[in-house]
């Protein structure tokens, strides 16, 4: 199996982030006296100094962290989002960001085509969308959820996630084994904590400036293995993990953060921020394959509202 | 509609809509062939930015030529390669020149984490094939071709070459659409025609388009529309001393301010022509008559029915003028149910029928006002066949009638009957209405005045003639 290694540094990765060598979608070219890249897909022109800016921010940063008194980090999202927002009233497109981010979460599970690798599952999803989409015009439905979706593509990347799929307001993300399964699973934990902190700091408030409602996210998460298939022309991946972490996030409360027991071993050190579930209500029906065991899940202690 | 926005026009937007990459357009200079290249950007301009490479043009001078591109073609996206240059340089260095000229218009991104616009593609119109192509050889001409096609479909844009040369077998097959301008002269007028050769996803039901240009424009003729919209109150145009208004403005400049007094105008009608299209010509003229308190004299065919004739008329004037200055002389198969219906009966021979005819003449005349008599000879020959000398003797005598009374006759006929003859020798004015490839057009054959499109205008609220003159 491909193992990458993704250094600590703020050096190019070699994979999945380099785009050069890819010259089925990526054509080396000037124009206008600068030298980029075309895509042949987006059929679009990106200079390579653009290119390398826009790597810098996407590529994973085990030091990256949201927190509440970060206000560099803060105030750089905010101004991102600020501007799609006032764009997006007229703009109904992606950012090239996220087309990009596309494609390498596409192409890592190609280059590992048929194959089952284990990693950790992720899935978020805005909590009481249906209300949302009732009190909202398509507008700002869609811009909102284009807007939520950017941000946390962005987050799952810099945590060395792809985003797997978009369901409406929800997301799938997978976060392989990179260096360690521990630094996988942290990563994971890492991720719900900043995207919760990303709506509580700096999705919130622009929303409120825009006249939008504020959000609040369920995040789910369990580690195992993954079968990666193609159905149709884009790869997917099937397993007990992606279905069981689909049953573990409803489990969560508004802003707060469930995980399955497959995890949970792993977090070492922060297990300390979760605790098992105890109330019969929120049981989980099924049982560890094996063990025999009834599945453990546990919800974060905090609650990131 | 517009016309370059006709129905015919359409299949040639709609090429460039689903997806097709690359045009030729050939033909002689002078066809139109960069003012249709112009007009089919401008169609597009929503989609694509774009972009004219030409030979000797600067901006400044194609806005001169075309104004109306100023909106949606800049000054930069004019790309000028001067004669000076396709003279003495290397085509190849051009042609790599001009590649990277089409290169350039690529989209960039500017910001990859800001929602992107719906970006346009590159509509790209060259405009000096011929001049860069013309000392290739045929391998490096082909060459050339497959180059600058397959850079349209690289940056999800759109080709045309424009070419005066009409030998392309190479770039005929390379190009998803070719049409052809051509030049067809008749008379003193020039028609011009885009024909079809190929348009690569499209059903061609029409291979001939016929246009023209007003200033500077391409104007499509289509097919002859009829009346849309709500019925309004005709204004009347006053008469002048010497001539009668024709009930439309534009005819009455065309025809020199109206119809003079005491003229006998024959219109002679094709066959495959549709008949609406006297209503447009006719009741603008019928309407300027009652509406005045002139008195309108016309005669029906036996196929038409009164009531649906005055359907036409009535919404536009009031009933009191109607019935004071109108009458529709017909066949009414018994059901008479207004003054101005005059029953011409079914068993009569053409002589009494005549006679009827001039006691509604003279009723009508008793209010000594001008009087506007309609008839189709084509149809009264064709009901009273026995009776030909007697119509043709008829139709001298009322024109004999009408200049004499000062007032105004129209006749109509159709080839292959008799009466045409006569009304072209006895006619004043002879209006030709014909078709050709689907549009309808006016000429005047005697006296030579005007040689145009026709197509129904609704914008007052009543069908008028809208001309488009050939030039």
């Amino acid at each position: 199996m491909l193992s990458p290694t993704i250094p600590k540094t703020n050096d190019y990765l070699p994979f999945p982030f380099d785009i050069q060598n890819d010259r089925l979608r990526f054509q080396s070219t000037t124009v206008q006296n600068q030298k980029g890249y075309y895509d042949l897909v987006e059929k679009k022109f990106i200079s390579t100094q653009k290119m390398k800016k826009l790597i810098d921010e996407l590529k994973p940063d085990n030091n990256f962290e949201i927190k509440h008194d970060d206000s560099i980090v803060i105030d750089k999202i905010k101004k991102r989002i600020n501007q799609n927002m006032s764009f997006m009233q007229k703009n109904t497109r992606d950012s090239y960001s996220i087309k990009l981010l596309r494609y390498l979460s596409n192409r890592f599970l190609s280059s590992q085509f048929e194959q089952n690798i284990t990693t950790a599952i992720l899935f978020v999803d805005i909590v009481k969308s249906t209300n949302l989409a009732n009190t909202l015009t398509p507008d700002e439905m869609s811009s909102l959820v284009r807007v939520f979706s950017q941000e946390i593509s962005i987050l799952i990347s810099k945590h060395s996630g792809f985003v797997l799929k978009y369901a409406g307001d929800a997301a799938i993300a997978f976060f392989p084994i990179f260096d360690n399964p521990k630094e996988m699973s942290q990563n994971v934990i890492k991720c719900a904590k900043s995207m919760n902190l990303l709506i509580k700091y700096a999705l919130n408030p622009t929303f409120t400036k825009f006249g939008l409602p504020e959000i609040k996210i369920r995040v789910g998460a369990e580690s195992g293995n993954n079968q990666i298939v193609f159905f149709g022309p884009e790869p997917d991946l099937i397993g007990s993990t992606i279905t069981m972490t689909s049953k573990i996030y409803p489990l969560a409360d508004p802003c707060q953060i469930a995980i399955g027991e497959e995890i949970y071993k792993k977090l070492n050190d922060l297990q300390h921020h979760f605790s098992q579930i105890q109330s019969d209500s929120k049981k989980l029906p099924y049982t560890n394959s094996s063990t025999g065991e009834k599945y453990l899940v546990y919800l974060s202690k905090e609650v990131f509202s | 509609m517009m016309p370059s926005e006709s129905i015919e026009f359409s299949i040639i937007k709609n090429f460039v809509d689903i997806g097709n990459r690359s045009l030729l357009i050939m033909g002689e200079s002078g066809t139109g062939k960069k003012s249709i290249s112009l007009d089919l950007a401008k169609n597009v301009v929503k989609d694509y930015n774009v972009y004219f490479i030409t030979g000797n043009k600067k901006p400044e001078m194609m806005y001169t030529w075309y104004p109306w591109i100023k909106p949606f073609i800049p000054p930069e996206n004019i790309i000028e390669i001067s004669s000076n240059e396709l003279i003495s340089s290397d085509p190849n260095f051009l042609l790599a020149e001009m590649i990277n000229r089409i290169s350039s218009t690529v989209i960039t991104i500017d910001d990859p984490f800001v929602s992107e616009e719906k970006s346009k593609k590159p509509f790209i119109i060259i405009d000096i094939w011929d001049s860069l192509t013309g000392e290739f050889s045929p391998q490096l001409k082909m060459y050339a071709e497959k180059i600058v096609t397959s850079l349209a479909d690289k940056h999800n844009g759109f080709i045309v070459f424009l070419s005066d040369n009409e030998e392309h077998s190479s770039l005929e097959q390379l190009v998803d659409g070719v049409i052809q301008t051509t030049k067809l002269y008749t008379d003193n007028s020039m028609m011009r025609e885009i024909v079809i050769k190929k348009l690569m996803g499209m059903s061609i039901q029409t291979s001939k388009i016929p246009f023209s240009f007003k200033n500077g424009k391409l104007n499509i003729f289509s097919s002859f529309s009829h009346f849309k919209g709500e019925p309004k109150k005709f204004e009347p145009i006053i008469d002048s001393k010497d001539r009668f208004s024709t009930g439309n403005l534009n005819f009455d400049v065309k025809s020199g301010g109206g119809l003079k007094k005491g003229t006998v105008i024959g219109i002679e009608i094709d066959p495959d022509v549709d008949r609406y299209a006297f209503v447009p010509f006719l009741l603008p003229l019928v309407l300027n008559f009652i509406s005045q308190g002139h008195s309108s004299l016309i005669s029906l065919s036996s196929d038409q029915n009164a009531e649906s004739y005055l359907d036409h008329i009535s919404p536009h004037v009031d009933d009191q003028k109607l019935l004071e200055n109108l009458r529709l002389y017909c066949h009414t198969f018994g059901e008479v149910k207004s003054k101005i219906i005059v029953d011409r009966g079914e068993e009569q021979n053409f002589e009494s029928a005549h006679n009827l005819w001039l006691e509604s003449y003279i009723e009508l005349k008793q209010k000594q006002t001008p009087l506007l008599m309609l008839v189709d000879y084509s149809f009264i020959e064709l009901g009273y066949r026995d009776n030909l000398n007697s119509i043709l003797k008829a139709m001298i005598e009322n024109t004999r009638i009408i200049r004499h009374n000062k007032d105004l006759m129209i006749m109509t006929s159709r080839p292959g009957f008799q009466t045409l003859d006569v009304m072209k020798s006895a006619c004043d004015v002879h209006f030709r209405i014909f078709d050709h490839n689907g549009c309808t057009f006016i000429s005047t054959e005697k006296p030579k005045l005007f040689y145009s499109n026709i197509q129904t205008d609704s914008s007052l609220g009543y069908p008028r003639l809208q001309f488009t003159d050939i030039f």
